[in-house]
């Protein structure tokens, strides 16, 4: 196979449609002010058997958002302690089992952990909610909305251990109890193993019910 | 998915814009729900199926027959039956091949030469005396192969059997006689196997024509180690030793046929991944309601069709697809399993090698399994289309006519009637007699033509009937186990025009094993054009007003020297027709690909022409 | 019998979407075993230029091979937020053709473009309708447009419809007059339960003063108080939820304002028991295997009308419809994969005998084409449709890895109409264009690509390709966050200049992708040397023969149109059919089925000249 690279900016291929003024203020940063004057008819409907009528360029706004509710935020902000808990539980594995595969289990769980906490942080982020930062102890981590690093001294905003030590959220379904979590500390290989299998299920199924919740909830 | 898929009102016969294959696709889905044998004679219902009632007899059995004739039987030499009864196992006439104008006709007692220069008029050339059953033969150039598989099978061909548990004189495997004398074939090599021969497979190499090959499938017990070398009685597929769960290779120098010998064999059922090599079915029923089928421990039969470098095996748990592109090892890629079979038996090939029948031998072939009672995808053909080179089922047929409890009937051997244009199979069905049908719609096979006898007796069930029915240059012959020889013609009908008869009898093999696929050639004759069309009138795919002016088109053409002008006319009316096609493909009513396959017959005969 | 609660699918930024994706994320998080296994196997070429491309919204770094970007028109003003570019109630979506028209969906109303040249095309009118996503189909002078958002207003208003239930509200299908491409007028907003997600068109040749449109609502399902008869949950009749259905309206084109739902089929039910929930009810498949979403919604339905064939990519199955009677869809065949997370769209190949269903693991906001990403997840599968039931024969994934920043998946595309092959174009959000021949579905195989850096090196901003279909020659983009790409396939080892010409020969006046066209070529001589290329590029014909077969087509293309030019065509088409003859017969080698296309090629030339 012959793949010749033909990397190259969108510049060019924008030059040669500037017919369009509107493609010059979005080639460089689409935040400048611009003139929409070449902007064709921007036309606005009305319900069936309604006229319409074009809008006018300081018409152009954005339209409204989906709502949220206060049930969204609560169902992001405790699910994001919930998977902190599972990146805990994971941190565990490599010092504690004899099993590839289960550390192959671990790390999968880990790498889409880290993505959807990430994915909860900037939704909250993006509709102004608090951010819980997740602070990890067993996991030596530290995810923002910026995304996930290794931990260093300080602590910031609304943190989040979600170890053993720390009973904030115990009354989530599936999350372990801080006696739990020591127990699963305490094993090694097999009886390890198969604690880890049984919380690490547990769990999921708790994240489960609390989605079904969500679900049930008027606007969920 | 379930039949009543297809209870809705039928389309409102709106005109679909596309080629004839989609339309047909289209409507076949109006025509089937889950694989299932329905209505399958389009003539006739048990109520009124003359195959239904007849009357009992050795040599004296009524007859119904439907499209096609019995021309002529000839009851077993002497020697070759027992007087007493018709239902003597010892000298069961079995499978057959073909040569020239001989029919070898195997028999548990040996084998006949027929001469059928003269196919009405048959006549014994030769007995040979060699007993061992089942004595299926294969003949190539001047070898002939015979499958031995009981206790009783001598080495010397001799007739008082053997006494010992363990002798030197026992021989069950595949027997090679030289036939260049046909008065006096000689053996020229025995190959021993552990389990005797069943059944054998000729494979031929393309690349390789000095060596030619068999597939031997043994079925019974295996022989100790003390009598032959290297053969394990054991059933435990965790011994590897074990003589069970494998096909036997035999490769024959065909310079000296004397050193034939059993090169491998391989663990073709083993699990791919775990090398296990008991990797198939391992028997027993496939749910609620279903068949038990047997473990798949060996092969009951295979065809090989080296010109498409794949084998069928019919592998009684299992129906498996080989590559063969390598005779010597033959590669699974492959198999299937069917909840309606008790025992895969045998394969058939369609001649482009895009379907594949297996017959399902139900109770053996001596038990009576064609009673109204029974259903009908038990112990019946099914039909499989090859995708990608995955078998996928697409419909059962079975005997569309009931038989009594005092006839063994079910699926047995058959082959490809050649006729251009559609897959056509004669099939013998035991004492259900023989059966010709089209399987063109793998989703909808129907019966077009048929032979029966009534049972052997009324009083009881004596194993007989049909082992094999074959088309061979222009004629069925049937190898029936207890009457004898029987060779039959088809007749022009409503499914089955003088053309495509005429076509199929073009098609001439100098050496016909069944079991070793050849693929069909047709010479370039108006005969073939013709045949197309009249599928091509038959399915409705060419206006009326259309098809008078090509049939006169044609009419006049075939009347011209042959020559360059000959070729230019039969070029533009395939341009004609080409272009009728393409109207078809974008709205008009008709059958695109059957008025492309006229063309083609038409530009076949055009090339011919200088 | 239990309709478990549903969640909406994401593409609309609801809360639920992301739930679900979130629990699926999950659920696959706990999936060990072969899944995994497989992740250790490289699938990419490192050298790859996709591989590394710097990021940007509107500057990002590009790579293409064998396609070349003609423009890029970044979505109008109003159409984006400068502060959040992935700002998804803005996003662009689907596209329909009519004439020199793209009409391009966008969540928050439409656009349309003037491409009268590709090369600069020029946007003609905004029209803002919020509502997402906003898929459009284009029929006449009817615009039809999908909405499922809550935020969705009957007056197109962009103030939303806050409460549970507000009688402004509107989630359905509307209904544009686009007689005046100024100024379109909403003629019908068609409410229905669940919204639209998509909906597909369905014209019946024996109706001619209708038009249908099957509604594939994927959202919550809304109060009864907000629209009658929609019903959901533990305690209500299972035949009366307002899962587990597809709607049917029928638009009257004489007066497309009583435009009204007229059947909700049950295409799921189980054919025997009558259980609505009759298909996939959500889960996995076995150890290492997909977690499937349960089959309650159709995401998408590609209907094939000349084939009375539709494909449904319906959550947890891919189902095959029988649309002959439009008001009745009959399901046919349905199939699982245990590779599949969520069944999302569907195109066929031009004779309806291959089906690409493509699955949309992630739900499209997620990155599924990392390096740890299993090849066959969140990919094409490839169905063969043999009687009218479909068999899984191979997958298709986007060849590159792409980073955890780039969202992609398989997501929507269309043929590229070259003939004797099947090409789809296709887009992967982020990941790109791509572009796949799936000739032999078994081993698809990229020709072509297209593909920018993410958005954003620091964050997952959902952007990228939502569909990439061939329009009259075309390649349209429509890319989420960076406005309509405008592409033209270039000629390459993979596909010759005469190919690419004879693919610009297929015109369509309208075209939506999901009511899929069947593809006709005209008879032309760049037709046969496309057939040719194919020819000598899978080495069908010697040398020698084919340099004098090149070297008569020459000849013969520069001859005057009439009798003589025809029968020079008819004498070559003859000639070549003795070739594949000679092929078949194994005299020669060569590619009989590839000679045999040249020759009709030449043989419809020759029927178009009189």
């Amino acid at each position: 196979m012959t793949n010749s690279d033909r990397r190259h900016g969108v510049l060019p291929a924008l030059a040669a449609g500037l017919g369009l003024l509107i493609l010059g203020a979005c080639a460089s940063a689409p935040d400048q002010e611009t003139e929409v004057q070449a902007v064709p008819a921007n036309y606005h409907p009305g319900a069936p058997g309604e006229e319409g009528r074009t809008l006018s360029a300081e018409e152009l706004g954005l339209s409204a958002d989906l709502p949220h509710t206060d049930d969204d935020v609560r169902f992001m902000q405790n699910m994001i302690h919930h998977h902190a808990q599972a990146l805990e539980m994971t941190a565990l594995v490599p010092e504690r089992t004899r099993r590839a595969d289960v550390v192959q289990l671990s790390q999968r769980i880990e790498a889409t952990q880290v993505d959807e906490i990430l994915l909860m942080q900037r939704w909250l982020e993006r509709r102004g909610e608090e951010v819980p930062v997740v602070e990890l102890r067993y996991a030596d981590l530290r995810i923002t909305p910026r995304g996930a690093e290794a931990r260093g001294d300080h602590h910031a905003g609304h943190t989040e251990h979600a170890g053993h030590d720390h009973d904030l959220h115990e009354g989530m379904a599936g999350m372990l109890t801080p006696e739990q979590f020591q127990q699963l500390e305490d094993a090694r290989n097999e009886e390890f193993d198969r604690l880890f299998l049984e919380f690490m299920i547990s769990h999921h199924q708790g994240a489960v019910l609390m989605s079904q919740e969500l679900f049930r909830s008027p606007a969920g | 998915m379930t039949s009543d898929t297809m209870t809705r009102p039928s389309a409102r016969g709106r005109a679909l814009l596309l080629p004839a294959a989609l339309l047909f696709m289209a409507m076949a889905l109006t025509l089937v729900a889950s694989p299932a044998a329905g209505q399958q004679n389009p003539a006739f219902t048990a109520d009124t199926d003359p195959r239904v009632g007849l009357e009992a007899g050795w040599t004296d059995a009524e007859e119904a027959s439907w499209n096609m004739n019995l021309l002529v039987n000839l009851p077993r030499p002497d020697g070759f039956y027992n007087p007493e009864t018709p239902g003597d196992g010892r000298f069961s006439n079995t499978d057959m091949g073909f040569q020239g104008n001989l029919a070898f006709v195997g028999n548990y007692h040996g084998f006949n030469i027929y001469d059928i220069s003269d196919p009405a008029n048959p006549v014994l050339r030769t007995s040979v005396v060699c007993p061992g059953g089942q004595g299926d033969l294969s003949v190539f150039g001047d070898l002939v192969f015979m499958s031995a598989q009981e206790t009783r099978g001598r080495l010397d061909c001799g007739t008082q059997g053997v006494e010992e548990t363990v002798s030197d004189e026992r021989f069950r495997g595949v027997r090679i006689f030289d036939i260049s004398d046909l008065d006096s074939p000689q053996q020229v090599a025995a190959i021993q196997t552990c389990r005797g021969s069943h059944t054998h497979t000729l494979v031929t190499d393309p690349n390789d024509l000095e060596t030619l090959y068999v597939y031997n499938s043994g079925t019974s017990g295996s022989r100790s180690g003390e009598e032959l070398e290297g053969c394990v009685d054991v059933r435990d597929p965790d011994d590897p030793t074990t003589a069970y769960w494998s096909i036997d290779v035999i490769r024959v120098p065909l310079a000296t046929p004397e050193q034939a010998e059993l090169i491998d064999s391989p663990r073709v059922f083993a699990d791919d991944a775990t090398g296990r090599i008991a990797g198939l079915w391992q028997g027993g029923d496939h749910g609620d309601g279903t068949q038990s089928t047997r473990d798949t421990n060996m092969c009951h039969d295979i065809t090989a069709y080296p010109e498409i470098g794949l084998a069928a095996g019919a592998c009684s748990g299992n129906g498996i697809l080989f590559d063969i592109s390598n005779p010597a090892v033959p590669v699974r890629v492959d198999e299937v399993v069917d909840p309606n079979f008790a025992y895969w038996h045998s394969a058939t090939f369609n001649n482009d090698g895009t379907k594949v029948i297996f017959t399902d031998e139900w109770g053996g072939g001596g038990a009576p399994r064609c009673l109204a009672t029974d259903q009908p995808e038990w112990g019946a053909n099914a039909i499989f289309d090859i995708v990608d080179g995955k078998m996928q089922l697409a419909s059962y047929y079975k005997l569309p006519a009931p038989q009594s409890e005092l006839e063994n009937c079910v699926a047995h051997n058959g082959s490809l009637v050649p006729v251009p244009g559609r897959d056509i199979k004669v099939q013998a069905w035991y004492q259900g007699g023989v059966s010709v049908f089209d399987f063109t719609d793998t989703a909808n096979p129907y019966e077009i033509a048929f032979f029966d006898r009534g049972p052997l007796s009324d009083e009881e069930l004596h194993t007989g009937g049909y082992w094999s029915t074959y088309w061979y240059n222009g004629h069925v012959y049937g190898s029936e186990i207890s009457r004898g020889l029987d060779v039959l013609e088809l007749v022009p009908s409503d499914y089955l025009s003088e053309n495509e008869l005429a076509a199929a009898r073009l098609v001439q093999f100098h050496e016909f094993n069944p079991q070793h696929q050849p693929a069909m050639h047709w010479p370039a004759d108006m005969v073939v054009a013709r045949a197309y069309f009249d599928q091509l009138v038959r399915n409705d795919g060419l206006s009326r007003d259309r098809a008078t002016e090509v049939a006169a088109q044609m009419d006049r053409i075939d009347a011209m020297p042959a020559g360059a002008e000959k070729r230019a006319e039969l070029s533009e009316l395939a341009v004609q027709l080409w272009a009728d096609a393409r109207a078809v493909d974008q709205g008009a009513a008709g059958d695109a690909e059957r008025i492309r396959r006229l063309a083609g017959g038409l530009l076949d005969v055009a090339g011919a022409q200088r | 019998m239990n309709p478990t609660p549903t969640y909406a699918r994401w593409s609309a930024p609801e809360i639920g979407a992301l739930v679900a994706a979130l629990l699926l994320g999950l659920f696959l998080a706990l999936v060990p075993g072969r899944a995994m296994a497989q992740e250790t196997e490289q699938w990419w070429d490192d050298a790859d230029p996709r591989i590394g491309l710097g990021a940007g919204w509107m500057d990002a770094e590009e790579a293409s091979w064998n396609m070349e970007l003609l423009a890029n028109v970044p979505r109008p003003d109003g159409f984006y937020d400068p502060d959040n570019v992935g700002n998804l109630n803005l996003a662009n979506s689907d596209m329909a053709f009519q004439g020199d028209l793209v009409f391009v969906g966008n969540f928050h109303g439409f656009l349309i473009y003037d491409v009268s040249d590709p090369g600069n095309p020029m946007l003609r009118t905004s029209v803002v309708c919020p509502g997402g996503q906003g898929d459009l189909s284009v029929y006449g002078d009817l615009l039809f447009m999908s909405v499922e958002q809550t935020r969705g207003r009957i007056d197109c208003g962009t103030q939303g419809a806050p409460g549970d239930v507000n009688p402004e509200r509107f989630r359905g299908v509307r209904i544009f007059d686009i007689s005046n491409l100024d100024a379109p007028q909403q003629v019908a907003a068609v409410q229905t339960c669940r919204g639209s997600h998509t909906h597909t068109l369905l014209d019946d040749a024996n109706d001619p003063d209708n038009v249908y449109v099957y509604v594939s609502g994927t959202a919550g399902v809304r109060p009864a108080q907000e629209l009658e008869g929609c019903l959901v949950g533990e305690d209500v009749d299972p035949d009366q939820s307002a899962l587990f259905r597809i709607e049917v309206i029928r638009v009257p084109l004489a007066s497309p304002e009583r435009a009204e739902v007229i059947a909700h089929p049950r295409v799921f039910a189980d054919h025997e028991t009558g259980d609505v929930a009759g298909l996939w009810p959500g889960g996995d498949h076995g150890e290492g295997t997909q977690r499937s979403a349960s089959t309650n919604h159709c995401h998408d339905i590609t209907i094939y009308p000349d084939i009375g064939l539709a494909a449904g990519a319906c959550s947890g199955n891919g189902i095959l419809l029988d649309v002959r009677d439009p008001a009745n869809p009959v399901r046919v065949d349905e199939v699982i994969d245990e590779n599949f997370a969520y069944w999302h769209s569907a195109t066929f190949n031009n004779d309806g005998s291959t089906i690409i269903f493509t699955d949309e693991w992630g739900g499209g906001t997620s990155a599924r084409c990392r390096e740890s990403d299993r090849p066959e997840g969140g990919a094409n599968a490839f169905f063969r449709v043999v009687n009218g039931q479909m068999h899984h024969v191979g997958y298709y994934k986007l060849p590159v890895p792409q980073t955890d920043t780039e969202n992609c998946v398989a997501h929507n595309g269309s043929l590229v109409p070259v003939p004797g092959r099947d090409i789809k174009v296709q887009a992967w959000y982020q990941g790109g264009v791509s572009v796949l021949d799936f000739t032999d579905p078994t081993s698809p195989y990229e020709i072509a690509y297209f593909d920018r850096g993410p958005i954003s090196d620091d964050e997952l901003v959902v952007g990228g390709h939502w569909s990439a279909y061939w329009h009259n020659g075309v390649i349209y983009g429509s890319e989420i966050a960076r406005g309509l790409d405008t592409f033209e396939l270039t000629p390459s080892e993979h596909l010759s200049a005469a190919e690419l010409e004879a693919a610009k020969l297929v015109h369509f006046d309208e075209f939506n992708p999901q009511h899929q066209p069947s593809v006709h070529w005209p008879p032309e001589m760049v037709v046969a040397r496309a057939h040719f290329d194919q020819l000598m590029r899978h080495d069908g014909l010697p040398q020698q023969r084919a340099t004098e077969v090149a070297t008569e087509m020459d000849r013969i293309e520069g001859m005057e149109r009439g009798a003589e030019k025809r029968s020079a065509l008819a004498e070559l088409a003859t000639t070549l059919w003795e070739v594949a003859r000679a092929v078949e017969i194994g005299r020669i080698d060569g590619d009989s089925e590839r000679i045999r296309r040249v020759a009709g090629a030449l043989l419809d030339v020759a029927g178009s000249i009189r």
